[in-house]
Parts: structure tokens; sequence; C-alpha cells
């Protein structure tokens, strides 16, 4: 089976980890598709999207982290930690990709003629991130472009799902899901627990989900292998869209990720 | 801006302490016959206008709700003398005026707003003199429905029925409570229907501008929806319910996807985004804090932060006592809606918003 995995910026860690769980599992990738960083577009979106204090931290975990090898949040400490255990030297994507003869792509958008022309009629896309994809990328992949949702699907669809869990008192889960035109509307491949106990906030929850991410789409890529899955068709009356969570509300849900470990 | 700090105790005083004395300003430079419906240095009848009857009549309710929280600014008496001076307004039929303070002009929407104003003084004092002038005032209305269940007399545009009239249903439904003819509600749940029926494909309201084909300030839209939403809840009506909140779902959705809210939409949902009609900011913040008080769906508490949030620091706070704790028409002051003007119901608004918000925040930091 030929796989692309799509990756939303060079200095992706969690793209590294799977590229290398995946090698290690035996799974060879055909190629990877790297978003560019440094887009006007990108950077307004965020500017726009998250809240100042978020803007600002993202954009010191990605650049200047990245740049001076400083963790700069718990977020991505995680992450780092994962990296370390599989002795992934390399701290960028493409320079992965080089290093162990994947052919890769850096692109600005994933739905321009150029990125559509560069795959080369792979089976599955694995989605690391990247931003929205159109029909005509999803229609590139024989099998579908499989996605890690972090949260339950298809009740919670949208962003900071991790966080609207704690806040509405349900358990943050991930699903495993083929990627449609609608945002997080695709079919369902299966939904898998996983233990937050330890999260005392926010950073960490993200954190630790970007690793349990990983390891699941490994599994779903193995799954999607070996054909031993079964799909759930959504329907958009079962779940609701969530949006950015507001500083507030995310002050909140520290608190309640706190006080669960007094 | 820090997009946490509104809400902390201090700013929250700060700032609903200086737009209550702003608006103690536009009551007294009436002698408190009525709250000034804007200041401006920059447009027509510069300082301070003529006392607006419609929004002094909604401010009431502001200024009770308040009054516990700031005994000594005495509210409670600035919204009794405006209530009071409302009763003196009513014409001989049992409209109330629009317009400004020396208009005769009976208005179908401005004596809906002043019924509000005077139920909730009749709440709260007993005092019958308000009852009986609501109780005209509402059977001007309701006789004066027509037979499609619009209202076609008394428009602030002759011949052009807007769908904001759902703003008038509202306090019909909430003073019938004192009332009690269920003709009453029978007769407003014919008139909702209505404006139900100009629910187009897009998830829109024909007609909810100020004008025939022009596009709807946030503040209409938002109008209309509490409207829908206020009667839904006294009629128990579900499918009202369900339209009010699918109005403001779609209102959601474009607040979150474009990350503001435009001045004023067409009927397809397409945005003026260089300005901000700050009052439509403020009563959609309202909105969605109640539907969230009825859902408990924390999205809409969210979206509610968010676009009170973007007008929060707006408001001016200036050492101008004329200026002071004012939320204008719009950002930028030139914007589209009321432009270079400080209307006193942007201040309303805003303090409604601001309350409803804390205290949401309160009751989930509560739970915890």
């Amino acid at each position: 089976m030929k796989i692309t995995v799509v990756c939303g910026y060079d200095y992706s860690k969690h793209t590294l980890a799977l590229l290398h769980l995946l090698r290690q599992e035996g799974i060879s990738i055909e190629e990877c598709l790297i978003v560019s960083e440094y887009s006007f577009k990108r950077f307004a979106y965020f500017y726009r999207q998250l809240d100042k204090k978020e803007f600002v931290k993202k954009f010191k975990d990605r650049i200047f982290g990245n740049i001076t090898n400083v963790t700069m949040s718990d977020e991505v400490k995680y992450i780092l930690a994962l990296c370390k255990q599989h002795n992934i030297k390399e701290n960028k994507v493409s320079l992965y990709c080089k290093n162990n003869t994947i052919k890769y792509k850096i692109v600005d958008n994933l739905n321009s003629p150029e990125t559509l022309q560069f795959i080369s009629g792979t089976d599955l896309a694995v989605y690391t991130g990247g931003g929205i994809i159109r029909k005509s990328f999803l229609e590139k992949f024989k099998i579908g472009v499989l996605n890690c949702h972090g949260g339950k699907l298809p009740e919670m669809r949208g962003m900071n799902v991790a966080e609207w869990s704690v806040l509405l008192g349900i358990p943050c889960v991930n699903t495993l899901h083929f990627m449609a035109r609608e945002l997080d509307m695709g079919p369902i491949i299966e939904i898998i627990s996983h233990d937050f106990d330890s999260c005392e906030n926010i950073d960490q929850l993200r954190g630790l989900g970007i690793n349990y991410t990983v390891h699941d789409l490994v599994y779903g890529v193995k799954k999607i292998i070996s054909n031993d899955y079964q799909l759930t068709v959504q329907k958009k009356e079962e779940g609701k869209q969530y949006f950015l969570m507001h500083p507030i509300l995310k002050d909140i849900v520290n608190k309640k990720l706190f006080l669960s470990h007094v | 801006m820090n997009e946490r700090l509104f809400l902390e105790e201090k700013e929250f005083e700060k700032r609903t302490v200086a737009a209550l004395q702003w608006l103690k300003r536009s009551f007294d430079v009436n002698d408190g016959m009525g709250s000034s419906a804007y200041y401006t240095q920059l447009w027509k009848g510069y300082g301070w206008t003529l006392a607006y009857p419609e929004t002094t009549g909604y401010i009431i309710e502001t200024l009770f709700d308040y009054d516990p929280l700031f005994p000594g600014l005495n509210l409670e008496e600035y919204a009794i003398k405006a209530a009071d001076w409302i009763t003196t307004l009513q014409l001989p039929g049992g409209a109330l005026p629009g317009g400004f303070s020396n208009s005769k002009d009976p208005s179908v929407f401005n004596t809906g707003q002043m019924v509000i104003g005077l139920v909730r003084a009749y709440e709260k004092t007993k005092n019958k003199k308000y009852f009986e002038t609501f109780h005209r005032a509402v059977y001007w209305l309701v006789d004066n429905l027509a037979e499609d269940g619009s209202w076609k007399l008394g428009a602030y545009n002759t011949g052009y029925i807007p769908s904001y009239y759902t703003r008038v249903i509202w306090p019909i439904l909430w003073a019938n409570q004192y009332i009690n003819d269920p003709v009453i509600n029978e007769k407003m749940t014919f008139a909702l229907k209505f404006y139900q029926d100009r629910l187009t494909e897009r998830n829109s309201i024909k007609n909810w501008g100020f004008k025939e084909g022009q596009n709807a300030f946030t503040h209409t839209i938002a109008y209309t929806i509490r409207g829908f939403y206020e009667s839904s809840l006294i009629l128990k009506d579900e499918n009202v319910n369900s339209l009010a909140i699918s109005l403001a779902d779609k209102v959601m959705r474009c607040r979150e996807l474009q990350g503001k809210l435009a001045g004023w939409y067409d009927e397809q949902w397409k945005g003026s985004f260089w300005f901000t009609c700050l009052t439509g900011n403020c009563q959609m913040a309202i909105i969605f804090s109640k539907i969230y008080e009825q859902t408990k769906d924390p999205r809409y508490l969210n979206t509610a932060l968010k676009v009170f949030g973007d007008v929060v620091y707006k408001q001016n706070m200036s050492s101008n006592a004329n200026k002071r704790g004012a939320l204008a028409g719009s950002s930028p002051f030139y914007g589209r809606y009321l432009s270079f003007r400080y209307p006193n119901w942007s201040t309303k608004f805003f303090l409604d918003a601001y309350l409803l918000i804390k205290k949401n925040v309160e009751l989930i930091e509560n739970t915890l």
C-alpha cells in the first residue's frame, strides 16, 4: 500500500514521530507533503483565530522552540520526550525524509494544482495537519485520508474538543476517521479511549493528546492495511460543532483539571 | 487587549459604574424627564439630544438590574422617574409616541419597547399607574394588528413592516402575564407566524433591517432574534424557540469562522466587516447568554464572551463626563451604524450583556 503523510509544518514533531513509528512497524511511506510554515495567509488565520496568549505561545513553540531547541510550553514536552525515546535525531520533517529516502515536497497549500500534481496516486493519506482540504485533494487517494480527531465523533466536531470535553465533564477520547469535505464529518473507523488522569492543565492535556494521536494513527494505518475495520457513517444532527474556546473558559478548564488533582 | 481582564471584579466595577454614570447623565441633562437618545460632538444636534422615550423605556430594566449591585448610585430612583415620565406620554388611544420627546406620533415599535420598562416597573413597585399605562398600550397594539398578523400603522418607515417587530410581540406577551387575556396570546402566536414565515433558505429573516432591501445591522438582527426567543419562552413554543436558536447559531457560526461579526449582513449572510455595530454585538451577547442559560450548552457562553470581548474595550473611558462610560454606535466611530454618536441603547445593552456574562461565568466557576 502506498502511503502519503500530510504535515502541517516542517518542524512538526508529531509528524516526525509518526513517520518514525510507521517505519518501525515496517510500513513504508511513499511521500510526504509539508505545508510551508511561512505564509501570510496562515499567519493571519492563526492571529485571527487564536487568543493572543495562545498565539504568542504557538509562535514561540514553533519558531524559537525549534530553532533554539528550547521547550517553551508543557504542550511540546510530551512529543519531545516521545521523539527522544525513539532516538529521533532530526528536528525537521524534510530532513527526516531526506535521510530516509522519502519523497517530500514543501507546499503553500494542500489544494493547489502544484500539490495535486505531486501526489503520485497513493492509496492512503495520513493527515497530521496542514489546513482545510478540498474535494480535489481527497479524491487523490484511493482509500481516503486518515485523520485522528481529538474528541468523540459524531458528538463533538471542530476545535479544542479535548478542552470542551473537560468542561462538559465527558471523557477525552480520540476518533479515527476518514476525512470528508465537511469538517470532521467523514466515516468513523474507531473511537479510542485514553487515560488523561495525570493532566493538571490544558497544555498537558493537549501534549499527551498529541502523543496518543501519533500512536492511534499508527494503529489506524495498520488496521487499514490489514483491512480490519468497519466504517460508521456520521449524521450531522448527531453532533455539534465546537469552536475555539475563549480564554476565560480555558481558565475554567485549567482550574477544573487542577482541582481534580487536589 | 487582555481577553480575560474584563471579567475581573475591579474592571467590571470600573466599567459598569462608568456606564451607569453616563446613563444617569443622559437623564440629568433632561431634568430626569427621559434619557437623551445620544451624545455627539460631530453630528447634527451637537451635544445631548432630546430625550428618547423608546429607549428610556427599556433602560428602566437595566437600572433596576444594577440597583442592588450599586445602591449608592440611586438607580431605582432614576428607573421610577423614567417610568413615571413614560406614563405622561401616553396618547389618547393608548399608543406611546415614536421619535424624540417632542413627538406625538403613535409608534408600534416604540410602544412595545416602553411596555418593557413599564412592566418591569410594575413588577418592582406594583404601582397600578404602570399597569394601567401598559394595559392601554398593549390593547392599542393588539387592536391594531392587521388581519395577516402584522402591524401596518405606526411604522418607522411608512409601508414597511420590519421583522424586528417580533420585539413588540415579546413585551405584549410579557405584559399579558399580568393582564391575563388568552386572546392576546392567541393573537400574538398568530403575529409571530407572520415573521416566522419570513425565514429564508439561508436561515435569515427577510426584512429584518431598517429599510426594505437594505442590509440588516446586527442591532436589528438581534432585535428580531430576541423577540422570537423571549416570545417562545413565554408561550412555551418549541418551534419558535428552535427558530430563534437556529438564527443565533447562524450568527455564532459567522462570528466563529470570521473571527468577528460584521456590522451588517445581507439576507445571504454576506457581511460588511469594515465596521462593527457595537450595540448589535452586545445584544447578541445577551441572546447567547440567555440560550446558554436555557440549554447549558457552553458554546453559547463561549460566543457571548467573544462578541462582547470584541467590544468591551471600545467603551469610552476618557475623562470627559459627556462620554466617559458610553459605548458608541459603531467602531470605527464613523461606521455605518449611528456614526459619530453615543446612543443610550448601546450603553444599555453593554450593561445588560456585561451583567449576564459575568453571572453565567460565575455560575460555571461555582460548579467546580
